[in-house]
């Protein structure tokens, strides 16, 4: 079979190449038609993307961001390290007016910039809308929240500093001199929700916080930002000095940062990197195939050969729906040298035999000959390799894994099929004097050769030795590995985002956001209805366990001991009434007074007399002395007059009154038989649920180094509670009662935008989050908060109803990040064992197939262990380097073993065997290694850190594991020659 | 020269029109907003606030509003209960208007029993959190906008004097326009747009009756465009002229307000 398909591309050449291009045009309009109908769909650069879109974690993370109305935000700093920071009338009034033409962005689509030049940028973005129906629309719409933009100016401050209460612009008008500036610092130093968040604590830092709807306008967003800082900045002078200042000068300067900017700037590098990288491999491993085989139009072979199997992959990767996301982008620049690596082996075994003078077609078919098996056995190896990345469940590392499988699919068919069909057209002249114009095995690369024989055959015991000691090193090492990663660390230090990260996140409390969301959950209020009278011997029995209640509606729900569900509605009727009033009277008798009865209807057409509650007249009646009260059944009210004070009263006793009497009675006595119990109307209003968030907030911030403030609508209630009594810090607290926290939620809606308080809380009041701001986006950092507060929190649970949960984006990433290492062990076990399945299939031998094991082995332990001694954190590139290890590095030593079997069936001998199979053999390999390692240089001079470490570490992985397979395997088979080779031929594969 | 005289006494004519025009306007508006805002010399109503808000959802306020008018036409007294939801019950507002400074308001926290001043600085706040301002329910002065007769139009069957009326310096709004009942003299729709000529938001007269002889809008609704949510307040047992006293406008019937004013 293997030579027919061999025969057959060599005698119709022309029809393989036509079926190539055939099949390149087909791929490309597969690719070309998605692009035209999903230009949105092409690049994502989103982290949440790491996880499947139904993971739970990220919905629960959308509908939080849904549920409070959170976005995405780009954040501009203003920074000067002068004394005044950035506190000065002259940059306020900078601030003012960059706001407001971020805000004249809603109008226009464009901003003038400092040189009177018109820069444009649309802020109309189409978003997809899910509709109720579960359709989906496409809306085009304003990408920037304009509503809610964050600045000086368009913040609200309520303020009880001169007794009234004042609520206003925190800055309506940039300020004129210096005192009016430290007000403005005053005030937001002031104000929970703003100090070190909006600006930092040492007057270093303004933000303007721009939220936005859909990521892909933050680049150009961030653009508009310079520009406008530019404008408004440049004239700005500061004790003397321009804002942007002398070069030797301390000088003031602007930021942007922000996760999405981020993400955005990413997705555009990630692009002139595929442009850039993937080009420059092929160059270099085109240069490299020239020094090895001087032979131009040979060595065009295996590059048409890469540049097709990756056209066709990412046709087939764009074509087939899927997004190029930051692992698939970097395909190509895998392919390049793996697509190659087939070709070289073809090659320089032709060279070798070329000049055995057999004629063009039978070495290539003699070559194929020997060849067929390894080179279809190591692409099999590689794509497990790949294709074992599956196991991961991160969908973008799964679709990397299965494409750059598919693509070493395709190069393998390829090296099959074109191949051998390109060197018959090239023609027998090609070849002449192919082989002979420098003998490879003479060459650098031949010596080299012959000096790793030399080493392996003479020192074997002390390469297995050093070996051994190697591996011990290594699994010390591996301890030491660090699980982190950071999506702004996607960039090199030097870059000005990681320098906008840095100075925002070392002035004010932190720009990474995650939330702990808090959810009210009733017990099913549909359970069995039970009377007042069961209830009560229910109670009694201590047969309740939960109980819910609706103080206005007057019920009680729960469940009972034994799991039923229970509920009770309270109906105001004549024996209730009775009973209420015969405990007024009951009081009433306890202070001397009796409770009349009398007609109401005079005392309530009177304008002398007072509506009270019920209450009230008890402490009326407490605090005024005695006097005269009656009830009037007929309007249900209780009337009269205090004797003392000669204040006439009436209060009605409404069936609310009645029926609330009886709850009340009825919670004092759950509560004494130990039930728990919750408030199920506006829970969050409760001070036991507004408690409980606060205790979870100290947790998390107090003595964090990483959690710098959080943010939540207690800041809310404790600012208008203090402003409420002119600031008397005695009342910067909670609310103690439900009808306080009430009432402070009231007067925190009465500005311009009474909708922002519920970006902490629901308009339901049903549940509410915490908003932690992190300093690091750090996922080891976020790792050790969640475990802090859960730990907490399982000690001291919750109120009951209430639930807590993470959301959140810098949570995401964490939670992503441990099913990645959980995902890449799979991979890796799962890859490891179909490997050593199919090196044992080949061999027909598991001996030869743990012995091929031990030199990949080696080599990822080591790796491992550089990464855990370099302190190199274990993150998304790093952890599919693993697998891919594996697939690839085993190709050596399968060449190795196949080959040296192969010679010693015709020698007979393992000394001539191993002087054979170092000459050729072995020189193809270490031209393998090297190509394929240096295929991976460009990539040391990416912008972008990923890049950079998959090149290093791919440039370190293939050169210590060509090597060590062509030392230890020879040093294995040295000491245990006599097993291995024995005197006889053994047979091979076909 | 004759030519040019007639050209003048054209231009005369035309302007003299215009003027007669812009003064037409700005006395419908008056007299509109003298009927809408102090109808009687003084009213109570029981006030049902309705918010609707994106997703359709109701949340409803009940309060129990009274004015007074000192001067008709001038400076006015607003007292407002609030009676539901429970937590905020007995919560009182009080304002009082002016029509040449800024407005008094004072608010009472019953949960911890204090009355405080709040700087009336923005009339563009919210009113109670709803899509209504403090100034679409105390009222606008007319003579702080220039106004303009566009033309007549029709409401329904209603027939409608068509107002655009611009605010004399730079406000939160950059126009609106006014359909005035041309009978009544009741505003029936107005409509508020920004800089860009974009719909910001719309009032609608969504129910007209006549009490104590005097035609009252009894349900009022405003709608936020851009956020797509809705305020609608229901004014029931509406009384005109009954006597209120000023002196229970005042801090101390703020905790305990008299029962003319629940």
């Amino acid at each position: 079979m293997k030579e027919s398909l061999i025969r057959f591309s060599m005698s119709r050449p022309k029809t393989i190449l036509l079926m190539t291009a055939i099949i390149t045009l087909i791929t490309v309009i597969l690719a070309l038609n998605q692009i035209m109908q999903h230009p949105d769909r092409i690049i994502d650069t989103d982290p949440e993307n790491m996880l499947d879109k139904n993971e739970p974690v990220r919905l629960f993370h959308q509908t939080t961001r849904e549920r409070f109305e959170l976005f995405d935000m780009v954040a501009m700093g203003i920074y000067h390290p002068g004394e005044k920071g950035v506190f000065t009338p002259e940059i306020l009034q900078a601030v003012n007016a960059i706001t407001e033409e971020i805000l004249a962005l809603q109008y226009n689509d464009y901003i003038i910039d400092a040189n009177g030049d018109t820069l444009r940028i649309d802020t109309m973005v189409n978003n997809e809308r899910v509709n109720a129906d579960g359709s989906t629309e496409v809306v085009r719409e304003h990408g920037i929240i304009f509503d809610d933009l964050m600045a000086l100016s368009e913040i609200e401050d309520i303020n009880g500093e001169t007794g009234d209460l004042v609520i206003s612009s925190l800055m309506a008008q940039a300020p004129d001199d210096q005192q009016g500036a430290n007000e403005i610092k005053k005030r937001v130093d002031l104000h929970p929700l703003l100090a070190n968040k909006l600006a930092s604590n040492d007057g270093k830092i303004i933000g303007i916080y721009i939220p936005i709807n859909n990521k892909k306008l933050s680049y150009d967003l961030s653009l508009a930002l310079e520009a406008l800082a530019i404008k408004h900045l440049g004239k700005v002078t500061v004790d003397g000095q321009p804002f942007f200042g002398a070069p030797e000068q301390p000088m003031g300067e602007f930021i942007v940062a922000g996760i999405p900017v981020a993400q955005d700037t990413f997705g555009k590098y990630m692009f002139e990197q595929m442009g850039v990288s993937a080009p420059l491999a092929g160059l270099v491993i085109f240069i490299l195939l020239y020094v090895f085989f001087r032979r131009v139009k040979v060595i065009v072979a295996p590059m048409i050969m890469a540049v097709l199997a990756i056209t066709w992959t990412m046709a087939l990767l764009i074509g087939s729906g899927f997004t190029v996301h930051i692992m698939s982008s970097m395909i190509p620049i895998f392919l390049f040298p793996i697509a190659v690596l087939n070709s070289i082996h073809v090659i320089s075994s032709i060279h070798k035999r070329y000049s055995e003078g057999k004629g063009l077609e039978e070495t290539i078919l003699s070559t194929y000959r020997s060849l067929f098996a390894p080179i279809l056995f190591t692409s099999i190896t590689t794509i497990v390799g790949f294709v074992s990345l599956i196991l991961t469940f991160i969908p973008p590392v799964q679709v990397f894994g299965s494409f750059v499988g598919v693509g070493v699919a395709l190069a393998w068919f390829l090296s099959v099929t074109f191949l051998p069909a390109y060197l018959v057209l090239a023609g027998e002249k090609t070849f002449e004097d192919f082989g002979h114009a420098e003998d490879s095995e003479h060459g650098l690369l031949g010596k080299l050769a012959r000096g790793l024989q030399g080493l392996s055959q003479n020192y074997s015991r002390t390469v297995l030795g050093m070996s051994g000691v190697l591996f011990i090193l290594a699994i010390i090492g591996i301890w030491q590995i660090e699980i982190n990663d950071n999506p702004v660390k996607w960039f090199k230090s030097n870059h000005p985002l990681r320098h906008a990260d840095e100075l925002m996140n070392s002035h004010i409390s932190g720009t990474y956001m995650a939330n702990i969301v808090f959810d009210f959950k009733t017990a099913d209020a549909a359970g069995e209805e039970i009377g007042l009278a069961d209830f009560r011997s229910e109670m009694q029995q201590n047969r309740i366990a939960t109980a819910f209640y609706d103080r206005e509606a007057g019920s009680i729900w729960g469940q009972s001991t034994s799991g039923d569900s229970f509920q009770l509605a309270l109906e105001a009727d004549d024996a209730m009434r009775e009973n209420y009033l015969s405990t007024i009277a009951a009081r009433l008798e306890a202070n001397g007074m009796k409770l009349g009865k009398a007609s109401a209807n005079a005392a309530l057409d009177s304008d002398d007399y007072e509506e009270f509650e019920v209450p009230e007249v008890f402490e009326l009646l407490q605090e005024s002395g005695p006097g005269n009260i009656a009830y009037d059944a007929e309007n249900q009210v209780l009337f009269g007059q205090i004797k003392q004070a000669g204040l006439k009263f009436y209060a009605f006793v409404s069936d609310e009154r009645v029926t609330g009497s009886v709850l009340s009675e009825l919670l004092d006595e759950l509560r004494s038989h130990g039930v728990k119990l919750a408030d199920a109307s506006e829970p969050f209003k409760t001070p036991e649920v507004l408690k409980y968030m606060e205790s979870i907030e100290r947790v998390a911030v107090d003595d964090s180094s990483t959690v710098g403030a959080v943010s939540s609508m207690l800041d809310i209630l404790k600012k208008v509670s203090w402003e409420l009594r002119s600031r008397d810090d005695a009342f910067y607290k909670l609310p103690e009662t439900k009808m306080e926290a009430g009432q402070y939620f009231f007067l925190a809606k009465g500005g311009e935008n009474p909708d922002d308080l519920h970006k902490f809380v629901t308009r339901d009041y049903d549940a509410a989050h915490l908003w932690l701001h992190l300093n690091t986006g750090d996922n080891k950092a976020m790792e050790e908060v969640v475990k802090r507060v859960d730990n907490w929190a399982q000690k001291n649970p919750p109120p009951p109803g209430v639930e807590m949960k993470w959301a959140g984006l810098n949570y995401i990433n964490s939670v992503w990040q441990q099913k990645m290492v959980g995902g890449m062990a799979n991979s890796l076990v799962g890859a490891y064992i179909t490997v050593f399945l199919m090196v044992v299939l080949l061999f027909r031998s598991l001996r030869w197939g743990m012995i091929a094991m031990i030199p990949i082995s080696l080599t990822i332990a080591l790796i491992y262990a550089l990464i855990g001694y370099i302190g190199k954190p274990y993150d998304m590139p790093i952890a599919v380097l693993s697998s891919l290890t594996l697939g690839l590095s085993i190709d050596f030593g399968i060449h190795y073993i196949e080959r040296s079997r192969l010679i010693h069936k015709t020698t007979g001998s393992y000394a001539e065997t191993i002087a054979k199979v170092f000459g050729e053999p072995a020189t193809a390999m270490l031209q393998n290694t090297i190509a394929i390692s240096i295929g991976f240089v460009p990539l040391f001079f990416s912008d972008l850190v990923p890049y950079l470490t998959v090149g290093a570490f791919f440039f370190a992985i293939m050169l210590i594991s060509g090597f060590s397979t062509l030392i230890i395997l020879p040093a294995i088979s040295k000491l245990l020659s006599s097993k291995l080779y024995p005197g006889q031929t053994v047979s091979v594969s076909e | 020269m004759k030519m040019s005289k007639f050209i003048l006494a054209a231009a005369i004519l035309i302007f003299s029109a215009q003027f007669a025009m812009a003064q037409d306007a700005e006395a419908i508006m008056k007299q509109s907003h003298l009927n809408y805002y102090y109808s009687g010399d003084d009213g109570k109503a029981d006030v049902v606030m309705t918010l609707v808000d994106g997703s359709g959802k109701e949340r409803v306020k009940e309060f129990t509003m009274v004015r007074k008018d000192l001067v008709d036409g001038g400076d006015q007294l607003y007292f407002v209960y609030f009676k539901k939801p429970s937590d905020i019950r007995r919560m009182t507002f009080m304002v009082s208007k002016h029509v040449d400074s800024d407005d008094d308001r004072m608010l009472y926290v019953p949960a911890i029993d204090l009355v405080k001043k709040i700087a009336a600085s923005d009339k563009a706040s919210s009113f109670v959190g709803s899509d209504f301002s403090y100034e679409d329910v105390s009222g606008r002065l007319w003579t702080v906008d220039n106004h303009e007769l566009m033309g007549e139009d029709k409401i329904g069957d209603t027939p409608v004097y068509k107002i655009k009326s611009t605010p004399k310096a730079d406000d939160y709004f950059a126009y609106r326009i006014s359909f005035i009942d041309k009978e009544q003299k009741l505003p029936l729709r107005e409509e508020f747009y920004d800089k860009q000529g974009k719909l910001e938001r719309v009032f609608t007269a969504e129910k007209i009756e006549t009490v104590d002889g005097i035609p009252t809008i009894t349900v009022r609704k405003m709608e936020n465009v851009e956020k797509g949510q809705y305020t609608t307040i229901d004014f029931g047992t509406i009384k005109y002229n009954i006597g209120i006293d000023e002196k229970y406008f005042s801090e101390r019937y703020m905790k305990k307000p008299h029962v003319s004013l629940r």
